[in-house]
């Protein structure tokens, strides 16, 4: 079984070669733009939690499930809204999920695409809790900057792009 | 070691596969499935989950819905940033190109065609007939075009553009039964496609700086820079909406 993970690894290193071709740039840190915000991976793996809510800071997507809307915060996570009132939605919690943009809802299952990994949350709807089901680990491309810069370090993840 | 590696992958794709079939009989739809905007990047589809990145589609098997597993990514073009699905087929907009999917056959997406576009963001919504696709221009994908596009899309092979209208910056947009479309622009702008060759401005609802669009039955959900605001339509008299709340973040 390890062979076939490493056979495996090596296909999704491929892949990454095979995109980088097209018309990335390494980044150059003297006349870069934009600044890669950097997590250790172990810090990225144990990032996504369940908080208060907070101001919305830059609004990017949009998400609805019965009484529920999700709001991307662009690259940091989710603000959530109990929209039971739809004459008043509350603005509930925010999930927070470093280098997220997307999400799709099932039931109680959320699936997210925190930078490289799909993550799977259980979530309750009553209590507004969740935890962490699943992390499908670098099935997405490291995310580049607008200008389409990369970054690229072992044991490190990318999660954002600010601009300097 | 390679052929044993190779006979192994193929023992866990018939397994991947056996199962499906044998757990076919649950899939009758006794989930609820969330809705996302025309921005989306992910859909949800049957048994499968479907996500495009930069350059890629995957697909991802949810039968076991806290158990995803890949089971195929393909490379479909550069700039990608729009996935939307209709019955079954994928619209997915990139800076340079709509392209359409049939996914007939879940786990193996195919190419239908790809209808190539200047330079712009650009998400696609479609119905049975019809695609529309809006393109802007920003500091990020660069272009100079800010237009609502209508393709023919009864040769899902062969796309026809029937026109194309000039806008401010649109960006999301939804279709409202098959009579309307709504596009988020400097304000968001009700169009009549009854005549998708002749469709016709409407009406306005004031939102400015409208990112997106989901309309679910007859609420409409606006995310803006500023605001979520939420309107009531009226299937009869499209230019009667009402609105029912503005949450100003």
């Amino acid at each position: 079984m390890k062979k076939i993970f490493l056979i495996l690894c090596c296909f999704s290193f491929f892949n990454c070669f095979f995109n980088d071709e097209n018309e990335n740039i390494a980044v150059s840190p003297i006349f870069s733009r934009y600044e890669p915000v950097i997590l250790t991976t172990e810090e990225f793996e144990n990032s996504i939690l369940m908080q208060e809510n907070k101001s919305v800071e830059e609004a990017s997507k949009i998400y609805i499930i019965d009484d529920y809307i999700f709001i991307n915060d662009k690259r940091t996570g989710f603000h959530i809204f109990d929209n039971s009132d739809p004459s008043n939605p509350i603005k509930k919690k925010f999930l927070k999920a470093p280098g997220a943009t997307d999400i799709a809802i099932r039931n109680n299952v959320l699936y997210i695409n925190q930078a490289t990994d799909l993550v799977v949350l259980t979530f309750d709807f009553n209590t507004l809790t969740t935890v962490v089901s699943k992390r499908v680990k670098n099935v997405f491309p490291p995310l580049q900057a607008p200008n389409g810069e990369w970054f690229y370090e072992e044991d490190k993840v990318v999660v954002n792009w600010i601009q300097k | 070691m390679l052929k044993k590696i190779g006979a192994l992958l193929v023992i866990a794709l018939c397994i991947i596969s056996c199962s499906q079939d044998t757990n076919d009989v649950n899939s009758n739809s006794d989930f609820t499935d969330g809705q996302g905007g025309s921005l989306a990047t992910f859909t949800l589809k049957g048994n499968y989950l479907y996500t495009v990145d930069y350059s890629n589609l995957s697909v991802f098997n949810i039968e076991n819905a806290t158990n995803p597993i890949k089971v195929n990514s393909m490379n479909v073009g550069f700039d990608i940033e729009t996935l939307f699905s209709f019955q079954d087929y994928l619209f997915i907009g990139s800076q340079n190109a709509m392209y359409i999917y049939d996914i007939t056959n879940a786990e193996l997406p195919k190419k239908m065609s790809q209808s190539d576009h200047f330079r712009a963001c650009d998400p696609v919504v479609a119905n049975g007939t019809n695609a529309y696709v809006t393109l802007h221009t920003n500091e990020n994908c660069g272009g100079s075009v800010n237009e609502l596009k209508t393709y023919d899309i009864t040769d899902i092979e062969n796309p026809v553009l029937l026109n194309t209208r000039g806008l401010t910056q649109p960006k999301g947009l939804s279709l409202y039964g098959s009579n309307f479309l709504l596009v988020c622009d400097d304000s968001v702008k009700i169009f009549d496609v009854t005549d998708p060759n002749d469709s016709k401005y409407l009406e306005e609802i004031p939102t400015t700086s409208a990112i997106d669009i989901i309309i679910r039955n007859n609420n409409a959900f606006i995310i803006s820079e500023h605001n979520i605001t939420q309107y009531e339509l009226d299937a009869n008299d499209i230019t009667n909406f009402k609105k029912i709340s503005e949450f100003t973040f």
